[in-house]
């Protein structure tokens, strides 16, 4: 190989903490396409926490866009002892229950959005291979799981979401909902137990 | 310790927290009780079914929402003191510039379509498996390259001052199942994501056993010296 000669690439592992950390930089520093890709990279989780934890896809892709614009807002007030998804799954839980307070004083109950929800996602929940009737079954498995979740209270809920759905460890959920580790193992064994006696009491499996 | 106590401690015994003198009690305790083994095995199969709740996508775009209210705020200062008394949103050298830039970005980022190429059997509550792979922490041990690609076709005519960032996932059998550019001259994104596909991996472990992993990684291009006798 020639001197000087451009030739091959270095690949340079960054691990998600520093190369998030480049990325908050350059947000904080003004630049709007660092920001379009941190939208980019937490949108579908964003989405995702805020439609389980509301039951409604409109609502949470309103709430979705409210999380983002204060991220984007907040974003110089945010202190590293947390990661930034953390961080961002705190202001989800918030702005849902801020939300669901919304609808408690309107005395309006609008989590009833499940069918919605399923008819849109019918084609996208089909999967190469499956019958009809698999694609069925799953969404119906989805409603079922989606309807329980609802039922369970707020805090339950949260747990759970972040717990089973999104995989965060206690300590990350702890700094998510802003409570202690201990709270988040005690408050899970109970939401994890109301969820059973909804989906799976014991009788129906046998 | 009664049937009662025993399942106080379900929660615990599957996120592995449990200390391992009473998951052996725990252990023994289920195969020797049938009522308890039901309870278990439905808490199992409720989480389960919470851990298959399938990922959705919003009914429009996001980033295209929150770019167009940026840019509402940033273009009406009365509507910005409406909506956010106190705080300027946008220093106002900056908006016209960030909403440009919003706009050309658009296209930039680039969201290589997913491949699988290992089909992903379902773990316990499948963290760890392809379709939720781990990020690297302390705990988790990053996989290391065995097979790597060779970028030279994919990066040929690429100004030598360019760089990439790129998500790879690694699977459990060391494959990569998906390749995100993430930023960098989208020009490149393309065959630079074909390219990676090719690298393999001793996969990446937690806890002692393999794991998928999603790596991020910066790609630019070094100088290469030729050796100096
Ligand atoms: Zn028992």
């Amino acid at each position: 190989m020639a001197a000087g000669e451009f030739a091959i690439a270095t690949v340079e592992t960054l691990g998600a903490a520093s190369a998030e950390r480049s990325l908050l930089e350059q947000c904080r520093g003004g630049d709007a396409a660092a920001f379009a890709r941190l939208v980019a990279l937490h949108e579908t989780m964003v989405f995702n926490l805020a439609l389980r934890m509301l039951g409604n896809p409109d609502e949470a892709r309103d709430v979705s866009q409210d999380v983002f614009l204060q991220v984007y807002r907040t974003l110089g007030r945010f202190e590293e002892r947390s990661s930034l998804r953390t961080w961002i799954y705190r202001i989800v839980v918030n702005l849902c229950r801020n939300r669901r307070r919304l609808w408690m004083r309107r005395r309006r109950d609008r989590s009833v959005g499940l069918e919605d929800l399923s008819a849109r996602d019918e084609s996208r929940l089909a999967q190469g291979g499956d019958s009809p009737y698999d694609t069925v079954r799953r969404r119906e498995q989805a409603e079922r799981v989606q309807r329980a979740l609802l039922a369970l209270s707020f805090d339950h809920r949260a747990v759970l979401v972040l717990r089973e759905v999104e995989g965060l460890t206690c300590e990350e959920i702890a700094h998510s909902l802003g409570i202690a580790e201990g709270t988040v193992k005690s408050r899970l064994a109970r939401a994890r137990d109301a969820l059973r006696a909804r989906l799976c009491a014991p009788e129906a499996t046998r | 310790m009664s049937c009662r106590d025993v399942r106080a401690m379900f929660s615990e015994y599957l996120d592995g927290e449990l200390a391992p003198a009473h998951a052996r009690f725990l252990a023994r305790h289920l195969e020797s009780c049938a009522a308890c083994r039901a309870e278990f095995d439905a808490l199992r199969c409720a989480l389960e079914m919470m851990a298959a709740l399938p990922r959705e996508s919003s009914p429009d775009p996001i980033a295209t929402r929150v770019r167009e209210r940026l840019e509402l705020e940033a273009r009406k200062p009365a509507v910005r003191h409406l909506l956010r008394p106190g705080r300027p949103l946008l220093r106002p050298r900056f908006a016209p510039v960030a909403v440009a830039a919003f706009c050309l970005m658009a296209l930039p980022i680039l969201m290589v379509p997913v491949r699988p190429t290992v089909p992903a059997p379902a773990g316990a509550l499948g963290f760890g498996s392809e379709s939720r792979p781990l990020s690297l922490s302390s705990d988790v041990l990053a996989p290391r390259l065995t097979q790597s690609a060779s970028l030279d076709d994919a990066l040929a005519g690429a100004p030598a001052d360019r760089s990439w960032f790129v998500e790879t996932v690694v699977t459990r059998d060391g494959r990569v199942s998906a390749v995100r550019v993430l930023g960098g001259d989208a020009a490149y994104a393309a065959p630079l994501a074909d390219a990676l596909r090719q690298e393999r991996f001793e996969p990446g472990r937690f806890q002692g056993r393999p794991v998928a992993v999603s790596l991020y990684r910066l790609i630019s291009r070094t100088e290469v010296r030729a050796p100096s006798t």
